[in-house]
């Protein structure tokens, strides 16, 4: 793998010893999933890289793999939303007992999560589909980290926390050693539940931040970390750790340049900000909340936090609009065709060998007219009928909806009939989509109940159910639930 | 003509994956699995997709249950099985069923119970779509092992 070659020669690897010894290939990796589909292909790509692939859906066998330690694992790859056990509670428990760098991979885009996941100590937010590149490089991340622990452990204290109970021998012994008892494990967990700290990662607090963000605007156009490190001199701070936050600071400037192009402007909502703030300060109070009314500085916060700019939409009617073809690629953009439909490859002769009929997936759902549905019942099950029709199933609530059917016929490449049923319309899937640009990747109703609920939970890592905590606290903010 | 079997196949298949890109029923998605197909699993492909259908069926079954259920219970199920549905289908490079779970995502978050229930009748309806063809595919495929493995005396 050039991937490796590239390590041996980077002068900065070269530079430490542990580092030269390690090598990408073989990194044990342990893979979550809920979903066997996205696990089985992660496996095969993680393979494929030539990782060493421990697999589960179930997070507590996970868990119990990693506590095992009889093999230590170097990553753990998860995904967020999942019905056992919450993808961030994984997180946190395994970045607070095992000290591992964990990686998410969902197939939810929703920045509030991604945010939430990065303050609570993500290394990385993958979206599914997973890209082949993407696994290539994630092995930086245990490098990364194995670094910064290494750094840390040379400094003589925590900068923020002065109420470091452990020594850092102990930091190192945990990068270095292998085996920890359990007494160990279970002081551990007690400790850091007390305190809840992450003992080898610097906590960036306000004030920190704060000078962290004079020294980028004073420096301008030119930022070094090693520049950055002077002007905010501030003792045990690391270039690592300055340059890292400064990656993190970027992409989140690039993230909301980019929402606030994307979006029209708005007024930004004060709300939203609060409760951003609050997540980030969560985690740098030790992952508790603070209190709702802090004030904080703007600048700073709009430095840091992203504010999403969204209209808020009107639900009431769903109306079809052009952001629905440009989200849903229809195929008469492919086919020349100017009905919004999907172009279903139709078997329209009894003789050519159908494929419908091979369908065993229950072909009730297919040919039956849902009563429930209000008004475009008859219309959109058109769609479907078409099929009945194909297939030689006539149906007799299907009226007036005859005459339209196989008008434009084309040759496909096998020489059957492709069909297309110009005089139909069916205004029921723009019904689906509501009206807003937003529409395909991110929903900002949703994005405002992720923030809401997110901030209304508590960080202090209690372990009850993520689901009662939400019901309690909405039913107790006298609002309706929301679920 | 009975020499170039194989080759006559391999030409089907590929009409038959072009025209589901062309469609948008599949997407690149789909070709980064074929790549993943090598000696060390050569089955892969076929492997990915059996499971996919497998779990799918379940994913839509349960949907179909949990919109149907006189005491509705509310969303959030609903939006865990579609976020797995939406999760395998673009790890296979289902491009249509995918953009479809966006779009009955949606509607569950504006708590729209009809139109949940038509996107779950789209999205099964792609469904059954897409697992034709695939199937197709794969017996093409099938057909077109077999027939690679027969060797014609030359005659013509």
């Amino acid at each position: 793998m050039s991937e490796t070659e590239v390590a041996r020669n980077d002068p900065v690897l070269e530079k430490r010893e542990e580092e030269r010894v390690f090598n990408p290939e073989g990194m044990r990796v342990l893979a979550i999933d809920d979903n066997v589909v996205c696990l089985r292909y992660l496996v095969a790509l993680l393979t494929k890289c030539k990782y060493q692939v421990t697999a589960t859906t179930k997070a507590d066998e996970a868990l119990e793999i990693l506590r095992k330690r009889k093999e230590k694992y170097d990553l753990v790859i998860t995904d967020v939303i999942r019905l056992d056990m919450d993808g961030f509670r994984l997180l946190e428990i395994v970045s607070l007992e095992m000290d591992i760098p964990v990686v998410f991979v969902t197939a939810e885009d929703n920045r509030s999560s991604i945010m939430k996941g990065i303050i609570l100590g993500v290394r990385d937010y993958l979206l599914k589909p997973v890209r082949i590149q993407e696994i290539m490089n994630i092995w930086q991340h245990v490098v990364r980290k194995r670094l910064s622990t290494i750094e840390k452990s040379s400094n003589s204290r925590d900068i923020i926390n002065s109420q470091e109970s452990r020594p850092s021998k102990k930091l190192k012994e945990k990068v270095i050693i292998k085996n920890e008892d359990d007494d160990e494990e279970e002081d551990d967990e007690a400790n850091s539940r007390s305190s809840c700290q992450k003992k080898p990662r610097l906590k960036w607090s306000l004030e920190l931040h704060r000078k962290f963000v004079n020294a980028v605007q004073q420096l301008g156009d030119v930022v070094h970390p090693k520049k950055m490190l002077k002007i905010i001199n501030e003792p045990g701070l690391t270039r690592d750790q300055v340059a890292s936050h400064l990656q993190k600071y970027r992409r989140i400037l690039e993230k909301q340049k980019e929402a606030s192009q994307q979006q029209s402007k708005t007024s930004s909502k004060p709300s939203m900000d609060l409760e951003s703030t609050e997540l980030y300060s969560a985690r740098n109070q030790e992952l508790f909340p603070l209190q709702q009314n802090t004030i904080q500085p703007p600048n700073q916060r709009q430095a840091l936090v992203m504010m999403p700019d969204f209209a808020v939409p009107e639900f009431k009617e769903l109306n079809f609009s052009p952001s629905f073809l440009s989200c849903m690629k229809l195929p008469d953009e492919y086919m020349g065709n100017s009905s919004p439909l999907f172009g279903y490859d139709i078997h329209s002769e009894p003789a050519t060998p159908r494929s419908f009929p091979l369908c065993t997936y229950t072909p009730n759902a297919c040919f039956n007219t849902p009563p429930q549905v209000p008004g475009q019942a008859s219309v959109q099950i058109g769609t479907v009928l078409q099929h009945a029709i194909a297939t030689g199933h006539a149906q007799n609530s299907f009226s007036g909806r005859g005459g339209g059917y196989f008008v434009n016929q084309t040759s496909n490449a096998r020489g059957q009939l492709t069909a297309y049923p110009n005089n139909v319309q069916y205004p029921t899937h723009m019904d689906l989509i509501k009206n807003n640009e937003s529409t395909c990747v991110k929903h900002p109703s949703e994005k405002s109940k992720h923030i809401q609920s997110s901030s209304q939970r508590n960080y202090s890592s209690t372990p009850s159910d993520d689901d009662l905590t939400e019901l309690v606290k909405q039913f107790g903010n006298d609002e309706p639930p929301r679920l | 003509m009975l020499g170039l079997g194989e080759d006559r196949l391999r030409a089907d298949m590929n009409r038959l994956l072009a025209l589901l890109f062309h469609q948008g029923v599949l997407d690149e998605q789909f070709l980064q699995l074929q790549q993943l197909q090598d000696e060390s699993s050569p089955n892969f492909v076929s492997e990915v997709v059996n499971i996919y259908f497998h779990e799918s069926e379940k994913l839509l079954m349960n949907l179909r249950t949990l919109l149907m259920d006189k005491e509705f219970s509310g969303y959030k199920k609903i939006g865990i099985h579609l976020n797995q549905m939406m999760g395998s289908s673009s790890s296979i490079g289902a491009k249509r069923l995918a953009n479809v779970c966006v779009a009955f995502r949606t509607a569950s978050q504006l708590n729209n119970r009809p139109g949940c229930l038509r996107a779950l009748e789209l999205l099964e309806h792609e469904y059954c779509y897409l697992k034709n063809k695939l199937h197709e595919l794969f017996q093409l495929e099938q057909q077109r092992i077999l027939a690679a493995g027969v060797r014609y005396p030359r005659q013509m």
